[in-house]
């Protein structure tokens, strides 16, 4: 048995599956560019109102929403405004007037409708694997060896569109033995259709024909055809229609009933293809397609979001979409991508010379190893994306491509900026008000700085983490909830200054960089920390470092420290000072001299050269009289001194 | 175990603190399994606080401190020289002095657990330098 999995006017599905609240509204789609903008889907309360396919954008709006009624369907009430003239389609208005509710217009979303289609491969592929990706609008599948599993065809097409309907499309259903009898009744009949062996043609007769011409104009061509193959095919089902039209053959059951030879000599090979097909007597393989492991949802935005509030909802419904389709494939977060086109500033076009560009995929094509490793794939990830979401022309992208791979040329770019933010989460996730969270907090810290005209949110799927611990281990935080808080940490304290100190591999005072926090695992929290096992019965000393280094004055007698004295002026009333009563050094260390040549290639956390002589000392302080422990350097290079630390 | 670090922080600041505060964190600790350990110059908690500890520095622990013994103990410091000095007492060399560690004083000044002690619970212990 074949199932067909077909959405009806999938442009307009796509844009109510992101705006699920034009579910009940009469939508139409425009498509083109101007002026020849029309009219190229609309659903079925859209046509109730009187709207056709092919209608031009300007008839369309007379259907449109008024303006104070504060729907956003902008564009085409205000070109209706500015620049349509008055038309006398008194007709027309007052019978849309006389309806309950207006259309809503939309700009065909191409980003939409992949992801879409995408997402219906998603849940698709996780049913069966023998799937073929026929159109956009309609899949394929091959539902032998599923009746184990989900039982008999009809309970199969019911899950089916069960399942379906949790994206927010909704799909006729057509369940059939052959692969073509099933697209067409998934096509021609509403909600699930299931039609046993054997009865194709007298359950698929009363079909109108257009139905098997617009599936013979799909099923013919593929992919590797080109644009001129493709209109030759629609022109040949064009001219079938009007042969058949002028025959009087309306239905499947009359071209069924013609003389099959007769209908060849006038039709040739594709007429008796047409009447095998609307017998329900053909038979063909499935090409079967390879579940995509690429997870993105895109949005268009109709007007550019200006604050973070509107774009938080909108992130939460494409976050909501994501999860439900990495549900659908049993996969789980571990690197999260949000990229927001933004809008280009009036008056102030930017310009990308390919110098600079070329410049950043210079520093970003740096071999990955070493701490510069996460920065220098990061660089690359966002130079493909860029590369490859970046809308211009194709030869403007070869231009591109050929720049950032160090030729110099000049081009610019005015279509508008990207803005690329990237969550890399510890563990694997798959709860979309936990990404929410955590992409309010990461763009309150990092706002995009202009209005947002279109956003895509790709994911990198990954293994759901399990979450089994042991059983006499602390209980630690949930991984979710402790994201969220080290997100806010990260937002009060800043970037790079929340996580975990690791030292460097330098002998440099108080060299360290900062990680990010990750729950130690099962096998870490169990070893015993080597650091402390000399130090059983004796606590290590703690320094506490003064960040950054205090600067003092300091008097030397016969190479030694002997007194702390106050600073000439009275700025600092609590600058170190007093006789030091013991002291210990001077101990020299420098480094990184090596490095100070080549400076500018490395990162500053990696090479400052340091050239220092420490010493401890007792200091009196003045109050009470207390002996605090400092340790105080002099910077050989500068001869100045400072206090580094006290010993607490 | 939470470290609240105010061991810089004046203690005149460390007091602006509003006792609720302590409170929200009490509760937010009680009914859990973590400690929440506060540093601070002088105890500003106050009632919030299970346990409060004073600790208090009473030697130096010094490779060689042959130098300046004297002149510490008349401030009431004490200098102790280690037990197996590497470099002997007699080497006046400057860095021939080395900071070895320090012995502190922990004395207990308020317990909920306990009732208040006749006389003062404390006890000495002693921190080593990492070389």
């Amino acid at each position: 048995m074949f199932a067909c999995i077909y959405i009806p006017d999938f442009p307009v599905a796509a844009i109510i599956r992101v705006e699920p609240l034009l579910r009940d509204r009469a939508v139409a789609v425009l498509d083109g560019k101007p002026p020849q903008v029309r009219v190229a889907a609309l659903n079925d309360k859209a046509r109730q109102l009187g709207m056709n396919i092919g209608m031009t954008k300007i008839q369309a709006a007379i259907f449109a929403i008024p303006q104070h009624e504060g729907d956003t369907s902008a564009t085409a009430k205000s070109d209706r405004k500015k620049k349509s003239p008055p038309i006398e389609l008194d007709s027309q208005r007052i019978k849309a007037q006389s309806k309950p509710a207006a259309a809503i217009l939309r700009q065909r979303s191409t980003a939409q409708e992949e992801s879409s289609h995408a997402a219906l491969l998603d849940v698709v592929h996780a049913f069966t694997p023998r799937v073929e990706d026929t159109h956009p609008d309609r899949l394929l599948l091959d539902l032998d060896g599923l009746e184990r599993l989900y039982g008999p065809p009809s309970a199969i097409a019911r899950e089916l569109a069960s399942r379906v309907s949790t994206l927010g499309l909704d799909a006729n259903i057509g369940v059939a033995a052959n692969s073509d009898a099933a697209m067409h009744a998934a096509c021609g009949f509403g909600g699930v259709t299931v039609i046993p062996a054997g009865e194709e043609a007298r359950r698929l007769g009363v079909l109108p024909i257009n139905v098997l011409l617009d599936s013979f104009e799909i099923t013919g061509s593929n992919s590797s055809e080109n644009s001129t193959a493709a209109r030759e095919r629609e022109k040949l089902s064009e001219q079938m229609f009007d042969t058949l039209e002028r025959w009087g053959v309306r239905d499947f059951r009359t071209l069924a009933l013609l003389p099959e030879h007769a209908l060849a000599a006038r039709l040739g090979e594709a007429g008796a293809h047409l009447q095998r097909l609307a017998r329900g007597a053909t038979m063909r393989t499935l090409a079967l397609c390879e579940p995509s492991v690429r997870f993105e949802e895109a949005m268009d935005l109709e007007s550019p979001v200006e604050t973070l509030e509107p774009l938080s909802f909108l992130l939460n419904r494409t976050l909501d979409q994501l999860c439900t389709r990495l549900e659908a494939r049993a996969l789980a977060v571990q690197e999260l991508t949000l990229r927001l086109q933004l809008e280009p500033r009036v008056g102030d076009e930017q310009a990308i010379t390919l110098e600079e560009l070329a410049g950043a995929s210079h520093t970003a094509l740096l071999p990955s190893s070493g701490p510069s490793g996460t920065i220098a794939t990061e660089a690359q990830r966002s130079q493909r994306n860029f590369l490859k979401d970046t809308p211009c022309s194709k030869p403007a992208r070869s231009e591109l491509e050929g720049c950032l791979h160090g030729k110099s040329l000049s081009f610019e770019y005015s279509n508008g900026n990207l803005y690329a933010r990237t969550l890399r989460l510890p563990v694997a996730m798959r709860d979309s008000k936990v990404f929410l969270k955590l992409l309010q907090l990461d763009l309150s810290a990092h706002p995009p700085g202009a209005p947002v005209c279109k956003l895509w949110i790709t994911a990198e799927p990954a293994i759901p983490r399990s979450a089994q611990r042991g059983l006499f281990l602390p209980v630690t935080p949930e991984a979710e909830k402790l994201e969220i808080t080290l997100a806010r940490i990260t937002g009060v304290v800043g970037e790079r200054r929340a996580g975990i100190a690791k030292p460097l591999d330098t002998h440099r005072p108080a060299a360290f960089r900062m990680e990010r926090f990750v729950s130690q695992t099962e096998s870490q929290t169990t070893e015993a920390s080597p650091t402390l096992s000399g130090w059983a019965t004796k606590a290590p000393i703690a320094l506490r470092i003064f960040r950054p280094a205090r600067q003092v004055r300091v008097q030397v007698s016969e190479g030694r420290p002997c007194n702390l004295v106050p600073p000439a002026r009275n700025e600092e009333k609590d600058a170190l000072q007093g006789k030091i009563l013991w002291s210990a050094g001077p101990w020299r260390s420098s480094g990184d001299w090596w490095a100070q040549q080549s400076s500018a290639q490395h990162s500053t956390e990696d090479a400052q050269v340091w050239d220092r002589e420490e010493w401890d000392i007792a200091l009196a302080s003045g109050k009470n009289g207390d002996v605090v422990l400092y340790r105080i350097y002099r910077d050989i290079a500068t001869g100045d001194w400072f206090a580094d630390a006290s010993y607490d | 175990m939470v470290v609240l670090d105010l061991g810089d922080i004046p203690p005149e600041s460390a007091r602006r603190v509003p006792l609720t505060s302590w409170f929200r964190f009490r509760r937010a600790v009680e009914p859990t399994a973590t400690v929440l350990l506060v540093l601070e110059q002088e105890p500003c908690a106050k009632t919030c606080a299970s346990l409060v500890v004073r600790l208090q520095r009473i030697a130096m622990c010094a490779s060689n401190a042959a130098l300046l013994l004297k002149e510490t103990e008349i401030h009431g410091w004490k200098v102790l020289s280690h037990a197996e000095p590497a470099i002997p007492s007699a080497n006046e060399i400057s860095h021939a002095a080395l900071l070895q560690g320090m012995q502190l004083h922990a004395e207990v000044l308020r317990s909920w657990t306990q009732r208040k002690p006749v006389h003062s619970v404390g006890a000495n212990f002693e921190l080593r330098a990492a070389w």
